[in-house]
Formats: C-alpha cells, structure tokens, sequence
C-alpha cells in the first residue's frame, strides 16, 4: 500500500533529477518516506538505478528502501546501490590498496589483505595483548573483565580513524580532558601502549580492523583515483539518517556532491543515537550549506493529539520552555500515558505481569494489532527478554526481538557439535577447566540424537562416557541397561560413535570442514537431531563461516598454532561466536515488538503503544560508561585544552534522556505504557532520571476528565 | 494525606522542629528514634521546596531497617506518587549509588559487578591454596602451638583459618584506603619481620587481580570507591551535595570512619544533617573500624545541636531497670581495662507513661539452671510450648549469638512442632524458594532417580505436601525403578502400568500433568541457566514474592555463569543447595528480608541473630546462650571466638594480622600479643552491649538461659548473678 504524501512531500519527491535538497524534521513527519518515493521517481523517471546510491549509517536503516529496490512492479535491471561507510570503504579498499602500499607491511607489501572481524579483533587482542598486560601490570587500577578492556582499545582506534586524528594521539586527548591524578589517568598511557602494539601488528601482517580499513580509505580518498572512481559511477545520491553518520561519511558525501547531479541528504532533529559511535550532528548539518535547497517537515505524521501534548509537557518539564500547545489546561496530555497499576508495582515480576495483561487487553479488547505493540527497555537482558516472552506466549501472543541474537556459543547446537570436536580431537590438549563432563555428553546426545530424553542421555553418559572418552554400545552387556536405554537409541549413538571413530583414524580436518561433515555426514540424516531442523541448520552454519573465517584469519597470521583446538578454545571462552547479527531484521506485523529502546529508535517504524519498562534504570539517561575511552572527548567537536566536568556528565545525562524519551514519544501513535517497579530484577531499588521526571510530569498533570475520555476514542 | 498517626513526645517534638543545620540525637532503645526520624523526613519532603532533581536523603545501616524506614516515611506522606521526593538508603546502597554515577572516575564500567561475600571468600581461598603451594610450612612454626605443629588436622585448620585473617586484612586495608602495592613498598623498608603482613598482602594482591579480571569490585570497595569519586571530582561533589540538601542518618554509632567521611563530605560546611544512634547499641565494631566514638564526638562538636531520646515506651519497667542495671554494672566493670572503654554509658532508659505493665513474668532469669546447649534448647522450646498455647495473639522471639545456634534452635522448635520462622543469614522464604528449586534442579542433574523424582513432585505440590493423596503419590514414584519409562516411555509406560485411569483418575490425571511439566523442564535444561530457573519457577511458584525472588536468584545464578563459563547443570545445584541451607546469603525480596515487621508473626516463634534483632522488639525474648563465651569478661579463663585452639600463646591471628598491618601504615613497632589482649577487650566491651541490646528488645516479657557448651564448663556471662541477685533482691 502506498502512503499518499503531503504536497511538501510530493515536491521534494518529485524535484528535478538535476536538484540537490537538504531535508530535515523530527521523527514521525515522513522524511524516510518522502526519500523512499525519491528513489522511486528518480528511476521512474529514467534515471539509471546503477547510478544511484543509498548512503545509511548502518545497513538497518535501509530496511525501507531496500523495500522499495525489491518491489515486484519495479522493471528488472540494474541495482541500487544501498551502502554504508563500512561496506563502501572495505570494497574500495579492497579494489584499490595497491596505489598505497608504501603504507602497509614494509616487509611483504604485496601480500593479500585480511579484514578482521570484530570476534577476530577481539582474538587478536587476546592473544597479543595478554602477556603485554600480565608482564606490565597494566590497568591494575581498572575494574572491567578482559572482553571489555580490549573492546575499548578497538574503540579507540576507531575514533582516531572517525574522527581523523592519530592513533597515536588517544592517550594524550584523554589525558588533556579528563579530570584526576596522574597516577589514576597512567590507565590511558597502557591503552595507548596495547592499540600502537595492535596497531603495528595489524600493518606488519595486511590485518584490517575497522579503524585501519577507515585510515586506509582516508588515505585511498585523497589519492584521487577512488573518489574519480565512485563520481563517475553515482550521480545520485540518497543519504539517510546523517545525523547518525560519522565525520568520514559527511567528508565523503561532501565530496561526491560536486560531482553528483541530484542528492536528497535527510537529517532527522533531535536525534543523534549514535553519538557514542562516533555520529557527529554538526558535520551532518554542514552539508546544507553544500545543497541548493532545504526544506524542512514539521507535521507529525504519527503523533494524536494527546501524544503532541504529551511530547510538549515532557519537553516543558525537561527543558523548562514554555507549553506551546498548552495541553496540561486540557488534561489531554495525561490520556497518553498509563502507569503500572499501584498493587503490580512493587517487583519486577509483577510489572512483567502486568505489561502482558495489558497487551492482551489491548489486542483482545481494544483490537490493537500485534505488530502496532512494541515493548522498550534500556537495556534487554535475556532474562527480561525470556521472562516477556514466555508470559506473551501463555497468552498465545506471537512476539519478536530485535537485537543481535544469542551467542552462538550459548546455543544447545554449538555446543553439540563443540563437544564432537573435543572428542574427535583427542590430541587437543584441553586444560581442565573445559575438558568435556559427563553433563556435556547428556546435553549432546539429546540434542544431537532425534527423540533422546534427559534419562536415557544420562545413563548412555554413565556408563559409555569414561576416562575422557565414548565407548561403543555394545560393550554394555547388562541387558537391562541396554533394554533401558533402547536399542534404537544405542543404534543412533553406534553411528555417532563410529563416525568419531573414524574421524580419529585419519588426518585430521580444517575445523570448518569438520564442522560441515559433522553435520552433513550424521547430524543432519534421519534419526538424529538437526533433521529438518532449520533454526539449527542456520546456527551451524554461522557457526561454519566463523570457523572458516577464523581459519583464514588465523592462517594468514601463520602462527604455529592448531587452529581447530584454538577455535574451539575461544568458544568455549566466549570470545568467539559470541555476538551475531541476524541476517535480516525484519519487521513482523503479526507479532510484538521486544527492543532495547537505542535499537527500535534506529529502526525505522512507529506504532501505536509503546510500553517503558524499568523506569527506575539509570539507564535510560546515562551514556555508556567505559573508564578507557570517552566518546564526547574524542569527537570531532571537542575542543583543544577543554577539560571534561560534572557539569558535562550532567548535560550530557539530560540529553541522552531528552533525546530518547522525546524520540520514543514521536515514534508513537496512541498510548505509552510506563513500567516501574519499587524494587529490580536484583531485589535493588533504583532510583533513575526517567522516573524522577515521570514523578515530578504526574504531581503536576491535572488528570483526564470524562469529556475527554470520549474524545480520546475519536482520536 | 497521612495513612498513620503520630503524636510524638516533648523529647521527640523538640527533635521535630528541626530546620537545618546540625543535629546529634543520643536516643535509648525503645525511644521511637526511627519512627521520629521518619516524621522529620516526611515533614521536610513536604516543606522544603524541592527541585526535580533534589531529594531528602535518609541513611541507615542494614536493609532490613531500610525498608521499614522507607514505608514509614511514605505512610507519613500518604501520597501515591512514585517517591523520588526522597531516598532512603543503607550506606553501602548510597556508596553504589555514588558510584554507579560516575564509574570512570574510580575506573568502573557501567556495567561493573559486585562480587559478593562468599565470591570474594572463593577468590581468597584460590590465592591462598596457591600460597601454601609455594610456602608448604608456612606459619606453622611461627603461630601453631608446639603439640599442634605435626598435627595434621591442626595445620589444616590453620590453612582454613587463613582465608578469614586474610580476608579481615584485607577488609582492613581497604579501610585504610591502602593499595597492595603500596603496603609491599613499606614492607621492603620495614625493619621488622611481618609474616602474617607478608601472607596477607601476597593474597590482596592475588584478590585485586582476580576482582579486576572479574570486573567487579567488593562491598568494602564500594565504600572506598565512592570516596574517592567524591574526592576526584569537586564538581560531582557540589552536584550531590545540591541534589541531599537534608541528610539523616540513623543508627549513626555503628558507621565506620569512611562511611562518616563520606556523609561528612556529602553535608559540607553548610549542609543540613541529622544523626540518630544510641552509642550503647553499637555492636558493629569487631574487625571493623566502626565506633560509637565517633558519634559522641559528633555530639560535641560546635555548631551541632545535641538532643537526647531518653524516654522508651517500649518495655515493661523491670525490664527497663533490668537493663539500666547492666549499665551501672558496666560502669563499675570488675576489670578496669574493659571500664575504661565505658561500653555502655549514660543516659538511663527513662520510662512513659504507657509503657506494658509490669508482672511477674517480665524478667526471668534462668542463671542457676546449669544446662548443656541441647539442654537449654529443649528448655526453651518447652517453654514457648506452654506460653503459646495460652499466648497466640503475642509476638515472640529466640535470639541467639550467631547464625548456626539459630538453625539448631529451628530444628529443636521443628521437632516439637512450634510454628517458628527463621530469619537468620537468608529469610525462610527465600530459602524455600531456592529449596525448591534446587529439588527440581537437582532431578533435572540426575533424572534417573526416582527419589530426586519424588522430591520434585513434592515441590510441585507443596501447598497440599502434608495430604495423604500427596505423600502416597511421592512414595510411588520413589519406588519407580526405572524414571524414564514415567518421564519418557517408549516401549511401555510406568503411569499406564502403576495407574488405573479408570481407578484413580485423579491421581492419573495430577501425574500426567507432571510429566507433561517434566518434558518442559528437561527441555529447558538446554537453555541458558536464568533461562532454565525462570522457567521451572514458572511452572512452581504462585506467589509474587516467590516469582520475585526465584528471578533474583536466577539472575544471581547467570551472573555466576557468566563469570565461570565452565560451570554446568550441576554447580546451579550446588549453588541453590547453599541459599537453601542458610551458607549463602542472596538478596531476599520478601517482607522477612526488606522490612521485617514482627506483629506479623503472631503466635509463632522468630528465631534471629542479636545483631539482626536490633531495632525490633516482641511482646517475649527468649535470648539464650547468654554464657562466658558468647559474652566474656576478659576473665583469664575465658575463651575467646577468635583464638583458634591451635594457636600459640592463645594468639588471636586476625588481631595480630590487622596489628601488623597497623604498623605498616603508621609505622609504628609492631609487638605481638597486644593486639590479641585488645581484641579480648573490645570484644568483651562489645558483647555488653549485644546483651544490652537483647535485654531491650522485650516488651513484656525477657527469659536469659544460658549453656555450659561443648566441653561443659562454661559458666553465666559475668553481669548475669550480679543482676539476678538485684532482681531477687
């Protein structure tokens, strides 16, 4: 169905293809909608789709016009481009790195690029910087476990390569800003030392990380022949979400303005989600100056009534401006919102409760859609996430998140195959901490054998699972115990036994291979466990491509290790495999939404009720803490010989919140549901920002009349 | 509009006109110092024109009057708002507070752990296991007794006894605010030799490293911690002191040196404080640096306005003057070491005019009855047998010295089958919780037991477990042999064998409902471990307290997995064994744990530790094992909790340990045996004040008992004939 736009809308979609617009708004006034129907017109209009370019921040946001490309009543031909800063400088970097190898490896130049992953910058780490860490006492003043120190290391030399200053300068930006003895900031001179140690290893061996890939565009881009590569090829550009992008992209998109014929640059207000990744709003709003003209929406195309003097109450009471709509006379601003009813307010579990009665009040008596339903939390844990859904589900509600799946190291399948490996593998030298137990047999053998139970898994692991190792079925000659564990059962586990068995007689396999015979070869036949068994088959083969990306990365650095054992090592550590992206975040209408409320923010969608939960979590107004790295102080626009105060970290809180909750609030049609709870999920009583002002916006809102419930229902 | 009425007393309306400024309160037991405290905060949330961001910040020492605390201010105020007018806190909640605001500025994550008690013990007992490893005889000739030196549990007990002189040493040194590093540096200077100091700071540093790999940090920390943040930043500093124009602080004798500094700099010069305590009930102190000191001098401090709460309603006169009586004696201590410490002082409990009335029975003490502890322990449940047959409406409680005589207490009260509630290191109910689900975990990790399959279903029955129907279902399954034909059958099926559906179509229908259970939770074994819990809870627990707390225990267990990937189904088991058995304390969400309000236990018995019982009171206290042991003199023949039997000289390890530590921060000498002898004193001046506390928290009726304990030759706690002779004199 397509959405009939505004005049406004209609004029920018329709503009001449020889025009260059800057468009901006807040959320909901129909920006992405007025670029998507852009596209559209550009190639109904003749426009060749290959010279055309969809620039996004990150490939999420691109779900619309993704949307629109994949059209079936669109004339087959060339594509779209839809890229992001990541996907085009890796493509350039990979076609053109031969015009700077004077920059790369001075000892083998020449020799095949490697990008690295995140999991593989996170093994990198590990791997050169643990001894570093342990030999030096470094950070011995930093509380945080490893995955996350290393993780604010790579952090940091993306910033450098965002923001375009040299690695090298991190420690003495920080320094310069940030407030405290010299004893306590010697934690960023370590830093400083383990990302120049990274560093130099990554150009010694052609390894790119993100940061290294970004420095080396930068380089590519100013050598000319790139950026005459890509003026030539696209000569329109969409770019959304700016305010979200880095300074990299802005300089970029600066660029291939001059030589583009059309653009259509969309810059939503108030947003700026992305800030602690290095987003910079400022460089976005720079470009207008670059464009012919700028139009601005300013109707909301989602808000009702009562929501816009919801949103303007909230704008009153956390900026202190005037009430322009002048709702609170009216009451009509307390009507969008509804509070955990005071008996379900007192634990977490209650409040859980009470969100899934109401959204089924809300589809069974209110009609409400599932997909017009979405519940927000700041932070998703799995227990929260698994806790919503298991009550959803009671009540037959269909629901679906977004945020990166689970590990896949937490996954029944992986750890199957996982404890396969260990038991083909019997030349790995397996510390004792993560040598295979008895329990790791039982859960392998009921997931990797059709129909097995808990019981007879666990008396085929007591008694054929001894000294490290699986014996054959038949070496059980107590025939109760074989009548016990059933024949048909004892037959699977003969096959998985003989397959080991086999394995173990001859070469050894590169892990992925092995993983992909496993499952070809056994796993995946009749009578075992990932028989036309989809959602494993798709884990399996994540867990594949990571191994065999592992395997060529760790190749590449030719260290003398076995890669299969030290595969499997990082694992089981949690190092690897452990976030994964779902393929598609797709958006489900017959289902409701679970999101952290950053990842809904970012993706694109209104709806009709939102539900808030935990209120009284510090953090829906606090930045990511890291005590490694401080993204406002190496962005762009900090300023040389500033120091960073409480007076920041204050503003800085209220912003965070300002933006999300006023984000949240115009990404909405009808109703917000507001989750709170006296004590946490931990049994702690908090006491954040967002409840504070929800205290103060409650003691000061007249409450709704009866002449206004009836307007609400016209709403 | 107030939902409770209070009419306060002259003393305590004095305290009520407070406006600002700095305002000490010495107050009796009994005195209404919460119930004041709370007025005042109410009265200020309502008075003081707040701004969004401003609170009126209450402090107090221990959760449990926490939650009372906050109740009562919000029943004052009665107003259905979500009360961020105010914030109560204990003081380790504010330091986390202090911290969690600013986690960079000490070097946090915002996502930093708190490693609790029994971690912290784990991570010392791995560094020290690795210690002993190096230096096999360590301290064996240094400290043990020549006769203990070959003997092998002896040297095993010293081992053990490391973990907590290393743990005290370390809690110490982080009140010090002193760095491992920086104690290794004075140790290579210091001219005299420091074993325990050298072991000690070997094990701080191992315990830092393993706290940073964790990232997390420990309770002590916490304190330190949010000092230091205060101190970094003056700004952040400024913020907060803006954000608590008001701080209040009740039972202020048993804050610590750093928790004091830390209110002091959040007040500032010109700030507003109120701070409440009885220094006669300080009872913190023992390897801590808590002091009443520090509130006396509070009291005289310029510019502070001293009140006292002399006046208790609480008790009947005999016992009021049974406790003014332990005062003068203290005052007039045989042994003039402990007298000068004056561990109890002045003011005397001033009785009102509606206090209980006295009776025969308000003081009984039993000093002549010379029992054994199991004894003393039938004695009492006797005794509470017959008084609570005629007494069913009345609030009573056993307090005893520590947390393991209190479980003893519980089984003797099972036995005679006295409804009792136990409030010891984690509340029944949260022990019930994780009971059960260690029951159904536990049959999970084993399920072909048919005894772990009968556990379960009694688990998932408990609210009928005492119907005949019940228990002749558990007896069943206990005596399938073969679990999986009843849980997974295939060629045949144990409930279609054993059942008559026709017969006993209930009882077919009840064990099919859990089997159908028993798929679900087996298949669950597959998920994360919260996953797991949250699911069997679920499927077991009704009520929004258990719900509550099995979801705290489940994110405790993930938390714990998360740390240690390698543990598996069985460690979960072994972990809710120990929240069950009382050896692990979790954070409790049931009104036992959060505000624990003794009227809600009428005619049943409260078993409770002194030092938890402080601040509540029942209409009868038994308080027993009132002995020379729990509650020495300082007497030659004494024995004393921290000098192990293995130790030469009848040294107290801890004591030296934290001596030696002493003289490496002051650099002072460090001479052995001093520490152990003030050990002896300050804990003797300090279990007077426990027995003051105990005496005090009856309201109608007190019973002493005490025990001659393991070896029989215990005698009466020394205040004990003295104040028996005054009574029947």
């Amino acid at each position: 169905m397509s959405i009939r736009l505004t005049a406004e809308q209609e004029s920018i979609a329709s503009a001449p293809v020889t025009e260059k617009i800057y468009l901006s708004g807040m959320a909901g006034t129909g920006k992405t909608t007025t670029g998507v129907r852009r596209l559209r017109r550009l190639i109904e209009s003749g426009v060749p789709a290959h010279s055309i370019m969809v620039l996004v921040p990150q490939k999420r946001l691109a779900l619309p016009y993704a949307t629109e490309i994949r059209n079936p009543r669109r004339k087959a031909g060339a594509e779209v481009t839809i890229a992001t800063l990541g996907s085009l400088s890796h493509n350039l970097v990979g076609l053109f790195w031969p015009l700077i190898v004077r920059d790369l490896s001075r000892e083998n130049p020449y020799r095949r690029l490697t990008f690295l992953s995140l999991e593989m910058v996170q093994y990198l780490m590990f791997k050169l910087l643990e001894p570093v860490i342990e030999r030096n006492d470094y950070f011995n003043s930093v509380n945080i476990n490893r995955a996350r120190l290393f993780s604010q290391i790579a952090d940091n030399l993306n910033k450098s390569a965002i923001v375009g200053f040299p690695h090298t300068d991190i420690s003495a930006r920080l320094k310069s800003a940030l407030p405290g003895s010299q004893e306590s900031l010697h934690i960023f001179d370590d830093a400083q030392a383990c990302a120049n140690i990274f560093r130099d290893y990554c150009v010694d061996n052609n390894l790119l990380d993100f940061s290294l890939q970004l420095e080396i565009f930068r380089k590519l881009w100013a050598h000319g022949v790139p950026r005459a590569y890509l003026s030539s090829r696209y000569k329109h550009l969409i770019a959304d979400n700016l305010e979200e992008d880095t300074p990299n992209t802005h300089m970029l998109i600066g660029d291939l303005l001059s030589s583009a014929e059309s653009a259509l640059l969309i810059s939503d207000e108030e947003a700026g989600y992305r800030r602690f990744l290095g987003a910079d709003e400022t460089s976005a709003a720079a470009l207008e100056k670059l464009c012919d003209r700028s139009c601005r929406l300013i109707e909301t195309r989602v808000m009702s009534r009562s929501v816009q003097a919801f949103l303007a109450e909230l704008q009153e009471t956390m900026t202190g401006s005037e009430n322009i709509g002048n709702a609170r006379q009216t009451g009509r601003a307390r009507r969008a919102i509804e509070l955990t009813a005071g008996p379900k307010s007192r634990f977490h579990t209650q409040m859980l409760d009470w969100v899934a009665e109401t959204v089924e009040s809300l589809i069974n008596e209110k009609g409400a859609k599932q997909g017009s339903i979405v519940i927000l939390a700041p932070l998703l844990h799995d227990s929260l996430r698994f806790s919503l859904v298991t009550r959803l589900e009671q009540k037959k509600i269909a629901t679906y998140t977004l945020r990166p799946s689970r590990p896949l190291h937490a996954e029944p399948a992986t750890r199957a195959l996982v404890t396969i490996a260990k038991l083909a593998h019997p030349q790995w030298k397996i510390g004792a901490r993560r040598q295979i137990n008895s329990f790791d047999i039982v859960q392998m053998l009921t997931c990797a054998i059709a129909e097995m139970d808990l019981a007879r898994a666990t008396l085929l692991a007591d008694v054929l699972f001894r000294k490290s190792e699986l014996h054959p079925f038949n070496t059980i000659t107590n025939a109760e115990m074989r009548a016990r564990i059933s024949e048909v059962f004892g037959e699977r586990y003969g096959r998985i036994f003989e397959w080991i068995e086999k394995y173990k007689s001859s070469p050894a396999e590169t892990i992925d291979v092995f993983l992909s015979r496993l499952f070809g070869e056994v796993l995946s036949q009749s009578g075992f466990g990932f028989h036309r068994d989809y959602d494993a088959a798709r884990i399996v083969s994540n867990l594949i491509d990571s191994s065999r990306t592992f395997r060529q990365a760790a190749s590449q650095i030719g260290d003398e290790i076995d890669i299969g054992n030290e595969y499997v090592r990082m694992v089981d550590a949690g190092i690897l495999a452990d976030q994964y992206e779902p393929r598609q975040w797709r958006k489900r209408p017959d289902a409701v939404l679970i999101a952290p409320a950053y990842t809904f923010l970012l993706s694109n969608q209104a709806v009709d009720y939102q539900f808030w939960l935990n209120i009284d979590s510090p953090a829906w107004s606090r930045r990511l803490y890291q005590p490694l790295t401080q993204p406002y102080v190496l962005s762009r626009q900090w300023v040389d010989g500033d120091i960073w105060s409480d007076e920041h970290e204050r503003q800085t809180s209220r912003e965070v919140l300002y933006r999300v909750v006023t984000g949240l609030v115009k990404r909405c049609r009808k109703k917000i549901h507001i989750g709170y709870s006296r004590f946490d999920e931990r049994g702690n009583e908090r006491a954040g920002d967002l409840r504070t002002m929800f205290d103060y916006l409650l003691r000061s809102l007249p409450p709704t009349t009866e002449g206004e419930e009836v307007e609400a229902a016209d709403e | 509009m107030s939902s409770i009425h209070f009419t306060p007393r002259p003393s305590q309306a004095e305290i009520l006109k407070f406006t600002g400024g700095k305002m000490g309160v010495s107050a009796v037991p009994g005195s209404g110092k919460t119930w004041t405290l709370s007025y005042l905060a109410a009265n200020l949330v309502r008075e003081t024109p707040l701004e969004m961001d401003q609170q009126i910040l209450v402090v107090t020492l221990v959760n449990a009057a926490r939650g009372k605390f906050e109740q009562q201010v919000r029943d004052f105020l009665g107003e259905d708002s979500l009360g961020t007018l105010y914030r109560v806190r204990t003081l380790h909640g504010l330091a986390n507070d202090i911290v969690s605001e600013r986690p960079g500025l000490v070097g946090l994550a915002d996502d930093f752990q708190i490693v609790d008690d029994f971690e912290a013990s784990d991570i010392i007992k791995e560094a020290l296991a690795a210690w002993f490893t190096m230096h096999k005889d360590f301290g064996i000739e240094e400290y043990l007794a020549p006769d203990h030196q070959n003997n092998d549990k002896s040297r095993f007990q010293w081992r053990n006894e490391a973990t907590s002189i290393a743990a005290d040493f370390i809690k110490r040194a982080k009140d010090y605010r002193r760095r491992p590093e920086d104690l290794r540096a004075v140790m290579a200077g210091f001219g005299q030799s420091l074993p325990l100091a050298e072991m000690c700071v070997h094990i701080y540093e191992a315990y830092e490293r393993g706290l940073r790999y964790r990232g997390g940090v420990d309770f002590q920390d916490l304190i330190r911690l949010a000092l230091d943040a205060l101190e970094a930043d003056p700004d952040f500093l400024a913020r907060l002191r803006r954000r608590w124009p008001f701080i209040l602080e009740d039972e202020a004798q048993d804050s610590s040196k750093l928790q004091e500094e830390i209110l002091r700099m959040l007040v500032g010069e010109k700030g507003n404080w109120v701070r409440v305590g009885d220094p006669n009930q300080a009872i913190y102190e023992t390897f801590t640096t808590a002091s009443p000191q520090f509130l006396r001098n509070f009291l005289k401090e310029p510019g502070v306005v001293s009140r006292e709460l002399p006046v208790s309603g609480r008790s009947a006169p005999a016992i009021i003057s049974l406790a003014n009586r332990l005062i003068d004696w203290s005052l007039r201590h045989p042994n003039e070491e402990i007298r000068s410490r004056t561990p109890l002082a002045y003011p005397h409990i001033e009785p009102a005019d509606d206090n209980p009335p006295d009776g025969p029975a308000n003081v009984q003490l039993h000093v002549d009855m010379k029992m054994s502890a199991e004894e003393e322990r039938i004695f009492v449940a006797q005794s509470l047998k017959q008084w609570l047959t005629q007494n069913a409406d009345k609030t009573v409680a056993v307090l005893l010295p520590t947390n393991p005589t209190g479980a003893e207490m519980s089984k003797v009260l099972a036995k005679f089958q006295i409804p009792y509630i136990e409030v010891l290191k984690t509340t029944t109910s949260t022990r019930q919780v994780a009971g059960s689900l260690y029951r159904v975990a536990g049959f999970l990790a084993n399920p072909v037991d048919s005894q772990a399959l009968s556990d379960a279903f009694v688990v998932w029955m408990r609210k009928n477990r005492d119907e005949p129907e019940t228990r002749e279902i558990a007896a069943l399954l206990k005596r399938a042999g073969r679990v999986e034909q009843f849980t997974a059958p295939r060629e045949s099926d144990w409930l279609v064998d054993n059942v008559s559906r026709n017969d006993f179509t209930e009882r077919y229908d009840t064990l099919s409902r859990f089997r159908t259970l028993i798929r679900r939770w087996q298949d669950a074994t597959q998920l994360p471990i919260d996953q797991m819990l949250l699911t069997i809870s679920g499927d077991i627990f009704h009520e929004a307290v258990d719900i509550a707390t099995a979801y705290s225990i489940a994110v405790h267990m993930r938390g714990m997995f998360d740390i240690n990937p390698e543990h598996r189904l069985k460690d979960c088991v072994a972990e809710l064994k120990e929240i069950a058995l009382n050896r692990r304390k979790v954070t409790g969400l049931s009104d036992e744990d959060e505000q624990f309000d003794p009227s809600r236990y009428k005619g049943q018995v409260v078993v409770m530790t002194l030092h938890r019982a402080k601040g509540l009171e029942w209409d009868r206290v038994h308080l027993m094992s009132t002995n020379n042991y729990d509650f020495p003199s300082a007497d030659p023949f004494d024995r004393f909790i921290g000098e192990k039997y293995f130790a030469r000289n009848e040294l107290n390890l801890s004591a030296e340990a934290l001596a030696q530590l002493r003289a490496l921060t002051d650099g002072t000498d460090y001479r052995e045996g001093i520490a152990t002898q003030d050990a002896r004193l300050e804990y003797a001046a300090e279990r007077l004040r426990l027995l003051y506390v105990g005496f005090t928290r009856a309201k109608r009726e007190l019973v002493v008992t005490w025990n001659t304990g393991k070896m029989g030759k215990l005698i009466p706690a020394k205040p004990l004939p003295y104040l028996n002779s005054f009574q029947k004199g």
